[in-house]
């Protein structure tokens, strides 16, 4: 007679229709049917089983498989098996220690851009998804110029280690921009990343700007169709001033991402921009989505759904931050042109305004750091879901779609997957990864 | 560079073994495979060649704790290494981590209670002085802990920070604490929350408006049932004062019952002539009245003549009731029968403190990294005439500077010092260091601080049988801890701020 019990760094989180064990030293992820779920609960509470290697009834297959891949073992008595954390619970339960840290702060300091893109300036529908690597403004409105030194020592001392200057286009504002940089340099830990869409003539700008400071840049192309553009400069598929300042890019050395910006038009012209960006610039693109709200079915077609939002820790340590936080949102604010806190760019819920350029009264709301926080975050979808550890993905087009995040956009399509893993289940085995199934391994 | 093993075992109450390993704070089943494979892997002993299933098993099993957690072992250096803080790296700590001010507003007290620390039967800490702190200085403090914390202020905006008004009897004083009270409010709003020891003699109507007005958490004194507090707890005049402090109770009660149930607690101490389970009963019985125990502590056996004369068969006494109590204890917690909170608090807060352990990533300063040792300055405790020092428990002889000339980060090295020097040659080979109690407070002495080994041989055996407890519990009921868990929770904000 023995008593069967799981790792204590393997997790069971149940999902509403099935589980999903976490073993979290080898960073692996597995679909569990709800019926073999509720069997190892029951089995947590030191019931007695018969150890075989006869595999005549499922639930000794399921004991069998689960032991073959090493999630669990068998103990010779009752036993109390702790689950690890790495931190002390006190941790998270301290008044002072919360909010956590801040990792990124957005600032959007200019609403002006040479070009006037349809589906920019935070309009009800249009969805965007990974709207923090976009140029796409999250709302209208007016700029105010902030106090550049005093607002870059306060962002350094909430201990941000990544600022992301963008817009509109942030070149458009050249002499701001520039003493913000000038600023930013006295504070050795500080990262200043530039977003801009690349059109005017900034390429000289732009070297001349990183041949005295060091600075990331992040260009991007929207690739529209004409029906998407109502401004008076003519678009095509690329724009060659953008071409000609990545070209430059390259030249000089300079460190930068590409992002492509597409629509639901545009969505197949993905392929050949990867071919053509290989094979001009030899990097890998990046892609974010902006479409019609009523098309709802091209953004279920997006590439980059599919290996992002089931994505796999790096370390013990992400995994049991995981767990309390959101990874996508926590520790991130935006400052927006007008002077207000945003959760980020995506997100067009303000959390405090900025009143004489001190952002540390700005952030005392307590709605930002509900947006940080898992529990608070997740939807009631999301409780119910069992890959909301594995579950990476943007919630921006949701928050367009709702004001409470539901998860009634993004995730419909891994339902789906997960109905064809329940399926499988019962046909093949117990237990599967989740990106076995996405992949077609299974 | 050596390795020591760095576990304890223990067994459950039903002789189930386990062992808690001190390097990642985790808690492991434990067998004779698994201590073999484990003392084969550190080469104690030699690997057998032919292994079963469950020798090999187990030799899985602990090298996979070895391989990703570094469980078990120790890298021990030298303690000569360890090595003394910079003052810049103090200073850094300091502003970054200072969380609480506590005013020993006063040093004059109406009660005489024949275990307080400040009496005769403590030499070490023995105060002889009445001074009472003059507002314009406690106001001074409180603009010198403000400074103090802007830069934590500037990194965690909705961070708050805690005022604690100690003495003698604080409200002696109260006018100081109202001026306190009034420029904290008006100046640094939302910035600090507010507690106060009090013996509960005077909370006079006047004084309870302020209190109410400003939030002010209270924690009472209060003993248990009417002999056993006027058995220690008495005036100056040698006369018992529970009915006074119910009497206070009651009107607040009425008076303002919201502010009775949300910030009022009570801080009973025990000796060993305590009948537990009569107190415990007390605590059970009168809660309508008496607050919940927010600490329930034992009279200081340290430096203390408080004890010369108990009798053997006393102590025998009472060990032999906190047994049967623990006992019932953890019947009660398994079978989710109510308690009292008196127990919840003395026997359940030893549960809870393992529940809350220190885990893997949990590290203390590099330059202080074992024992339970507040770095000097975390907490500040000013004293009446203005010094500094870096708890209200310890006895004034290592003050960390003045809030006229500011914190002496020189001073705070050398305390450290003298501290890691006499105990850290032991701490290093402990297996307990992650749950050890000590403190500067309880490692003071006549001739500096001093741990003896068989005052670490008692910790031990306390930390394990605290370990069995929680385990035990578990076993039978995983979701007990929960309802620890949550009761902590609710006393959080004053935990962290008052200390009895």
């Amino acid at each position: 007679m023995k008593y069967f019990r799981l790792k204590a760094d393997t997790f069971l989180i149940n999902g509403a229709n099935e589980s999903v064990l976490y073993d979290v030293s080898f960073q692996r992820a597995f679909v569990v049917c709800k019926k073999a779920a509720d069997y190892l609960k029951e089995l947590e509470k030191n019931r007695i089983i018969e150890p075989t290697i006869q595999k005549t009834n499922w639930k000794n297959r399921l004991i069998s498989q689960i032991c073959e891949m090493g999630l669990g073992y068998f103990e010779n008595a009752p036993a109390y098996i702790e689950k690890t954390t790495i931190n002390s619970p006190l941790r998270e339960l301290m008044p002072g220690n919360y909010p956590p840290s801040y990792f990124r702060a957005y600032w959007n300091i200019s609403n002006d851009c040479e070009w006037n893109c349809n589906f920019c300036g935070g309009k009800s529908d249009i969805l965007t998804w990974r709207t923090c690597i976009t140029c796409i403004r999250s709302a209208p409105g007016t700029s105010i110029q902030m106090d550049s030194g005093k607002v870059i020592e306060q962002i350094s001392k909430l201990g941000v280690s990544l600022i992301v200057i963008r817009g509109g286009n942030p070149f458009l504002k050249w002499q701001y921009l520039n003493s913000i940089i000038e600023e930013a340099q006295r504070y050795p830990h500080l990262t200043i990343q530039i977003t801009t869409p690349g059109i005017g003539h900034i390429s000289r700008r732009v070297i001349d700007i990183t041949k005295k400071f060091k600075i990331l840049f992040n260009v991007i192309m929207p690739i529209q169709s004409r029906r998407y553009n109502s401004s008076q400069i003519p678009i095509n598929i690329m724009n060659d001033q953008q071409i000609n300042l990545i070209d430059e890019l390259r030249k000089n050395k300079i460190m930068f991402y590409l992002t492509f910006l597409l629509s639901d038009i545009t969505l197949s012209l993905r392929e050949t921009l990867i071919k053509f960006s290989a094979r001009r610039w030899k990097l890998n693109p990046g892609f974010s989505y902006a479409i019609e709200s009523d098309n709802v079915d091209a953004y279920l077609n997006f590439r980059e759904q599919y290996p992002y939002p089931l994505s796999y820790w790096k370390s013990r340590e992400e995994f049991y931050f995981r767990m309390g936080n959101k990874l996508c949102l926590s520790g991130t604010f935006e400052i927006s042109s007008d002077g207000m806190i945003n959760p980020c760019p995506g997100f067009n819920v303000p959390c405090g305004k900025i009143l004489n350029s001190n952002i540390s009264s700005a952030l005392t709301d307590p709605q930002l750091y509900t947006y940080w926080k898992s529990d608070s975050v997740y939807s009631c979808r999301c409780t119910d879901c069992s890959t909301r550890y594995l579950c990476l993905t943007c919630w921006s087009t949701e928050n367009k779609m709702f004001p409470v995040l539901n998860g009634r956009r993004e995730c419909p399509f891994r339902v789906q997957l997960f109905k064809d893993a329940l399926k499988m289940a019962h046909k093949a085995s117990y237990v599967f990864s989740p990106l076995e199934i996405e992949q077609g391994k299974l | 560079m050596t390795y020591t093993r760095a576990t304890v075992e223990f067994n459950s109450q039903k002789s189930r073994q386990y062992i808690y390993d001190d390097e990642t704070g985790f808690i492991f089943p434990w067998n004779v495979h698994r201590e073999n494979a484990l003392k084969s892997l550190s080469g104690i002993i030699s690997e057998s060649r032919h292994k079963s299933p469950r020798q090999q098993y187990a030799q899985k099993y602990v090298k996979h704790w070895i391989d990703h957690y570094g469980a078990f072992y120790r890298k021990t250096a030298n303690p000569d290494d360890i090595g003394e803080p910079s003052v810049d790296e103090l200073r850094d700590y300091f502003y970054s981590k200072a969380s609480t001010l506590v005013l020993n507003i006063t040093e004059s007290c109406n009660f005489r209670c024949k275990y307080c620390v400040y009496s005769d039967q403590y030499p070490l800490s023995k105060k002889g002085r009445t001074r009472h702190m003059p507002p314009s200085l406690a106001i001074r403090a409180v603009d010198f802990f403000a400074n103090i914390l802007n830069s934590q202020k500037q990194r965690n905006p909705i961070k708050r920070f805690g005022i604690s008004f100690f003495g003698g009897e604080p409200l002696l004083n109260h006018r100081a604490i109202e001026l306190v009270l009034e420029h904290a409010h008006n100046r640094y709003p939302g910035l600090f929350f507010f507690s106060l020891s009090t013996n509960g003699s005077l909370l006079e109507p006047d004084i309870l408006k302020t209190l109410v007005k400003y939030d002010v958490k209270l924690a009472i004194s209060i003993d248990g049932p009417q002999e056993e507090h006027d058995r220690s707890r008495v005036d100056i005049k040698g006369q018992g004062t529970y009915l006074k402090i119910v009497s206070n109770l009651k009107y607040i009660k009425t008076a303002y019952p919201d502010y009775w149930r949300n910030n009022l607690f009570s801080i009973p101490i025990f000796d060993y002539y305590t009948d537990i389970q009569r107190t415990a009963d007390f605590f059970y019985d009168n809660d309508s009245v008496v607050p919940r125990p927010l600490f329930v502590s034992p009279v200081s056996q340290r430096n203390t003549k408080y004890y010369s004369n108990i009798k053997e068969e006393t102590l025998e006494k009472f060990n032999v009731r906190i047994n049967r109590i623990t006992a019932d204890y953890r019947k009660s917690l398994i079978n989710g029968y109510k308690v009292s909170p008196y127990l919840r608090i003395l026997i359940g807060g030893k549960i809870l403190k393992i529940m809350l352990r220190s885990k893997l990533n949990d590290k203390r300063p590099a330059f202080l990294p074992y024992t339970f040792a507040c770095v000097p300055g975390e907490r500040m405790a000013i004293q009446t005439d203005g010094t500094i020092d870096m708890c209200e428990r310890v006895n004034g002889r290592y003050p960390i500077g003045n809030i006229i000339t500011g914190i002496d980060f020189y001073q705070i090295r050398s305390i450290i010092n003298q501290y890691a020097n006499s105990l850290f040659r032991r701490c290093i080979v402990c297996p307990i260091t992650k749950l050890c109690s000590k403190c500067f407070q309880s490692a003071e002495t006549i001739s500096g601080f001093s741990v003896s080994n068989i005052e670490c041989q008692e910790e031990i055996a306390a930390v394990k049988s605290a370990l069995s407890d929680y385990v035990s519990v578990l076993i039978e009921k995983p979701e007990a801890a929960l309802s620890v868990h949550n009761d902590f929770q609710q006393h959080l904000e004053v935990f962290r701020n008052i200390n009895c």
